[in-house]
């Protein structure tokens, strides 16, 4: 399972290459929330989900931001952090457990645990965002807020995943902001979500006899919504194989807060 | 999917030595690495006081998740876990073994709603702790310590797996069960009486 999975990360491409770079900042984009027609419907069928207000980093976070964040909190240094908030691959590629080398400071952080990116998250006064709003968040173009029903905007973000990887994820901030201001939703690294445990899904309903149904307090596993968004769904399903120890070569993670202005 | 820990865990082990050498008078004794303690979950319980899991540590314990709106699997558990501590026939005022069971809804599960539950099913307070934590953030991350899946759907329902997980005086795990039916599992009932020698 592990080999199927990282098969499929290597599988990731680096986003397209558009001009110049933009040095990762923390920076915070509103978005508005409403409903949202989720592949994972909120009552498990076809309910939409209602998402509030929220503020999402508009840029993944780096390896120069990890590196300061284990330097200022030392305790989830390479070395230092216990096997259950992080396995044995978290930060295999530093050079040192305070030093990614010669990784890009302007590359996204990958091969951090689900603990490690949410203290991260944590220490700038924010979460990791919940799938429904990274979901949200990755609906948009560049001009539209939702842009899932154009096949071929679709097909250009399946070409991203499908286009083989090369080593290490390409630098933050290439490709265009998209409609809310967030850049590298799509072609660069998959991302953590906080509730990614909640992604537990049962594709096949006739799979749920008494005794399946009986694993699921309250009932069994949701079904998938809309199979049209290939590219979402192999992100719902590689979350759903990980655990909050575990990490991944091309696996980063950004943060969100509530919008409570 | 076998994958060996053993190398890293001595390596973290000697970085918690190391610090341990650095900083001596810190609150925590030496847990190893493969501690579930090394998570910090500050908890209120159903007579409202505050404390975190850790301090568990000393002695077994059994942990599950659930929560208390819950009519399918939720009382199969409770049954469970009180038939578990019964068949153990522990001497009266003789208490080496907690069960600790953690809200999954901390928005709705306060303090007095969980002492009624406590109350309505009978559990022995010298031995069962409900709990909740303070927000969604820290339930998610016990859940992701427990192997616990959740997700909450409309109408209050929340989908989970169901695992207790028995952890060792140190909060390593020894042993899980998934069963759900009223009556412990007996190999997980062996590894308990095991746990308590």
């Amino acid at each position: 399972m592990r080999m199927h999975l990282f098969a499929a990360l290597a599988l990731l491409a680096a986003g397209a290459a558009a001009a110049a770079s933009a040095p990762a900042r923390i920076d915070y984009r509103a978005l508005p929330g409403g409903l949202l027609r989720s592949v994972l419907p909120a009552d498990g069928k076809q309910a939409p989900a209602l998402l509030a207000p929220f503020l999402m980093r508009a840029n993944l976070v780096s390896n120069g931001e990890f590196r300061a964040f284990v330097a200022s909190h030392p305790q989830w240094r390479r070395g230092q952090v216990p096997a259950v908030l992080a396995g044995p691959g978290y930060l295999l590629a530093w050079r040192a457990p305070g030093d990614p080398g010669q990784l890009d400071p302007n590359a996204p952080v990958t091969r951090v645990s689900w603990h490690a990116a949410s203290a991260f998250c944590a220490s700038e006064g924010a979460r990791l965002p919940r799938w429904h709003e990274w979901e949200y968040g990755a609906a948009a173009d560049p001009d539209r807020a939702d842009a899932r029903d154009d096949p071929k905007w679709l097909s250009a973000i399946l070409n991203w995943y499908a286009r083989p990887a090369s080593g290490v994820p390409g630098r933050i901030g290439r490709a265009r902001a998209n409609f809310h201001g967030l850049q590298d939703m799509h072609g660069l690294v998959w991302e953590w979500v906080e509730d990614y445990s909640a992604l537990f899904v049962n594709a096949d309903s006739r799979a749920q006899g008494t005794a399946k149904q009986l694993d699921y307090c309250g009932g069994a596993a949701v079904s998938l919504g809309d199979r049209r968004n290939y590219a979402i769904l192999m992100r719902v399903a590689l979350l759903a194989a990980m655990e909050g120890a575990q990490d991944g070569a091309f696996l980063g993670f950004r943060c969100a807060r509530d919008d409570t202005r | 999917m076998q994958i060996n820990f053993k190398p890293v865990l001595r390596l973290a082990a000697a970085g918690l030595f190391a610090l341990m050498a650095l900083a001596p008078s810190a609150a925590q004794p030496t847990l190893p690495a493969t501690s579930l303690y090394q998570l910090s979950v500050p908890l209120t319980d159903s007579l409202g006081r505050r404390f975190d899991w850790r301090q568990l540590a000393g002695r077994p314990a059994l942990v599950t998740m659930f929560y208390g709106d819950c009519n399918t699997a939720c009382p199969i558990i409770i049954e469970n876990l009180r038939r578990t501590v019964a068949q153990l026939k522990l001497k009266p005022g003789h208490h080496p073994l907690a069960v600790l069971m953690v809200s999954l809804d901390p928005l709705h599960d306060s303090p007095p709603a969980l002492a009624d539950l406590a109350t309505r099913h009978q559990l022995d307070p010298a031995i069962f702790r409900l709990a909740v934590a303070v927000d969604e953030t820290h339930t998610r991350a016990m859940a992701a310590a427990l192997q616990v899946k959740y997700r909450s759907m409309e109408g209050g329902v929340i989908n989970h797996t169901t695992r207790v997980s028995l952890l060792d005086a140190g909060g390593s795990v020894i042993a899980s069960s998934t069963q759900l039916a009223p009556d412990p599992e007996p190999a997980f009932l062996a590894q308990i009486r095991q746990a308590l020698k």
